[in-house]
């Protein structure tokens, strides 16, 4: 083995471990959520009011997590596959088109998951002004608009990751066509 | 002009412009880091000592290079990939411009991860020599819920981007050497 082939096994190898501790990290981030979720839906205050936003946002929730983890056990698997030197060939193509999709469905949930529960909630303020919303303050305006900031943050940083997975598809059928032709001349 | 070429078009004009998004984005997260991580943080910290000591002039100092530096980087990543991605638009796609473009986005990222790490650790070597007699009174959650913590997984992120870009040269280093194979055949 050459010393780049050696150093990008290296690096592929590393990428692995990165995308693991990255999927360890989005588990515990959204069994966290999860749990802030259960309480809403346990739900302290009167008349059960917090208890449809709280399932909206488990179920946008899990739709995130599924298609995070789709993508992640796609790129895992892709970066085996290039370290056993097999670099343009469908497996790959197809890996990429799975993660071009399961970002970008990810990313569509949040960019606009937090703007339905925004209207949810308002909804439920319009009808049940008496409502106390517990630990929620929501007069204090900037605790209640930031976690909406992170997740769109999160929806566009998804989003970006699905269109260069959906542009480096492109590019790999290219090369593939590029290798199928040599083949075929050799 | 095809399908896929539009297709390819589209794609490439579409990161650009998440490309310009991100460029928006970054000024704005150093504009916060430095006004709420470092000034708000100098301020702290200087009512706790009584005065605003030299180590606390150093702890602003490394901290306004590290995110600047970063914030450069990051500038010059995203317009090299900006230019890369409008030669992509032309077809021309495994060429060595774009294996340069990749070279230096996989440097300047790794250069910005490595000074995301050390700015926070620096920041908080130099904040508690600040408080001098008062090391004692060392607030906990003052500094580790800091805003300049955060440069700790955007360092994740940069390696993580650094690592995928030199995995993305050594295949266009592939592709290229298949090209240019394919070029001679014919």
């Amino acid at each position: 083995m050459t010393q780049r082939s050696q150093s990008t096994s290296r690096t592929l190898t590393l990428l692995q471990i990165m995308t693991a501790l990255l999927a360890l990290a989005g588990l515990v981030v959204a069994v966290y959520l999860a749990s802030l979720g259960c309480t809403a839906l346990s739900d302290s205050t009167p008349e059960g009011a917090l208890r449809w936003p709280a399932i909206f946002g488990l179920l946008a929730e899990a739709a995130i997590v599924v298609c995070c983890m789709t993508a992640l056990v796609a790129f895992f698997r892709m970066l085996g596959r290039l370290r056993k030197h097999s670099a343009f060939n469908v497996a790959n193509e197809r890996a990429l088109g799975r993660m071009a999709a399961s970002c970008g469905i990810a990313g569509a949930v949040c960019l606009a998951g937090p703007l339905c529960f925004m209207g949810i909630m308002r909804g439920i303020l319009m009808r049940h002004p008496h409502v106390l919303f517990g630990s929620l303050d929501l007069t204090g305006c900037d605790h209640f608009i930031l976690p909406y900031v992170w997740v769109e943050l999160l929806g566009f940083l998804l989003v970006s990751v699905g269109t260069i997975c959906w542009a480096l598809m492109l590019l790999m059928r290219r090369a593939k066509e590029l290798q199928d032709e040599n083949d075929t001349i050799v | 002009m095809n399908t896929t070429a539009q297709r390819t078009r589209f794609v490439f004009s579409l990161l650009q412009v998440l490309t310009a998004i991100a460029a928006l984005l970054v000024a704005t997260a150093a504009y916060i880091l430095i006004r709420v991580g470092i000034v708000w943080h100098f301020n702290a910290y200087a009512e706790l000592s009584h005065s605003a000591s030299p180590f606390l002039w150093i702890a602003a100092a490394i901290g306004t290079v590290g995110i600047v530096a970063s914030a450069v980087c990051s500038f010059l990543a995203l317009a090299s990939f900006f230019c890369m991605c409008d030669r992509l638009k032309r077809a021309r796609a495994f060429t060595r411009p774009n294996a340069r473009t990749l070279k230096l986005i996989q440097r300047t990222n790794l250069f910005s991860a490595i000074a995301c790490i050390l700015t926070p650790i620096l920041m908080d070597a130099f904040f508690l020599l600040s408080l001098g007699k008062e090391a004692g009174t060392w607030p906990l959650s003052l500094t580790w819920l800091g805003g300049f913590h955060w440069l700790l997984p955007i360092a994740f992120l940069y390696f993580g981007v650094s690592m995928a870009a030199k995995t993305l040269h050594a295949l266009l280093l592939h592709a290229m050497a298949l090209q240019e194979e394919n070029d001679w055949t014919i």
